[in-house]
């Protein structure tokens, strides 16, 4: 899969992409539209479970995020990251930036 | 694609630039039998983030890029073998000099810098960046787990 798709839905009072493929140089405008578009708007969920590799210019484009987040007094969580999206996020060092629930279901209210 | 995979466990392939380069260096990574879940899982983040510098900060020649991955038990090794250019060895004076140490945001060009060495310095044992006159390499150890 060369290519990602992100896919944008409403769960409760969150905003969710549904991230699916590889995150990187080449992928990763996508997610930077569609998460620009959200974040600091509304309080948004990033499902990354479909990610099978994830680079730092991905992970630029979450910081990002959180940070419009924390400054609009949103909310912002990770939803059950990959193997691989979990291990490219603690490896920053930026880790605790990034709260994160095990599935959809553990959205809070 | 040409894996050689024998009894000294080493295993290489040739990636062409593109957005393809990804899913072939993925698909060599997960098909190397004998990597555990955890090493392999440590090759694919850091292999892609390498990659992924390659591809966008380097200049790859005709050859593209080589990518070696050999199992020893003294550890674990990941490789990549590029046509020698400037900016290679102007990011490998960087990185010797232990720059960027932490990760920063360049609000000039709105992205961050020194993000990807930093994940690749905290899950490898080792990253290197050895410039030549025909080759660079860029050298990754890690534990075997």
């Amino acid at each position: 899969m060369t290519g990602i798709s992100v896919e944008a839905t409403t769960r409760g009072s969150w905003t969710v992409l549904a991230v699916k493929g590889p995150i990187n140089s080449y992928t990763y405008n996508e997610l930077q539209e569609k998460t620009m578009r959200h974040a600091g708007r509304v309080d948004m969920a990033v499902d990354l479970s479909g990610v099978n590799s994830m680079t730092s210019a991905g992970i630029g484009v979450l910081l990002a995020a959180v940070e419009d987040a924390i400054a609009a007094k949103k909310r912002f969580v990770i939803v059950a990251p990959s193997e691989v999206a979990r291990l490219a996020i603690e490896s920053t060092g930026f880790a605790d930036q990034f709260p994160s629930v095990p599935s959809l279901k553990e959205l809070p209210a | 694609m040409k894996i050689y995979a024998g009894l000294r466990a080493r295993s290489t392939i040739g990636v062409q630039p593109g957005p393809d380069a990804f899913d072939v260096l993925d698909g060599f990574i997960r098909s190397i039998a004998y990597l555990s879940e955890t090493e392999r899982l440590a090759l694919i983040v850091t292999g892609n983030e390498i990659m992924d510098n390659l591809l966008t900060h380097s200049e790859i020649g005709k050859a593209g890029v080589t990518v070696l991955v050999r199992k020893r038990a003294s550890g674990l090794t990941l490789a990549f073998f590029v046509e020698s250019h400037v900016e290679f060895a102007d990011f490998s004076s960087l990185v010797d000099q232990g720059e960027p140490l932490r990760p920063r945001f360049d609000q000039k060009e709105r992205r961050w810098r020194g993000l990807g060495l930093t994940m690749c310095r905290n899950i490898a044992t080792t990253v290197r960046y050895r410039p030549g006159l025909v080759v660079d390499r860029v050298i990754l150890t890690f534990k075997t787990v």
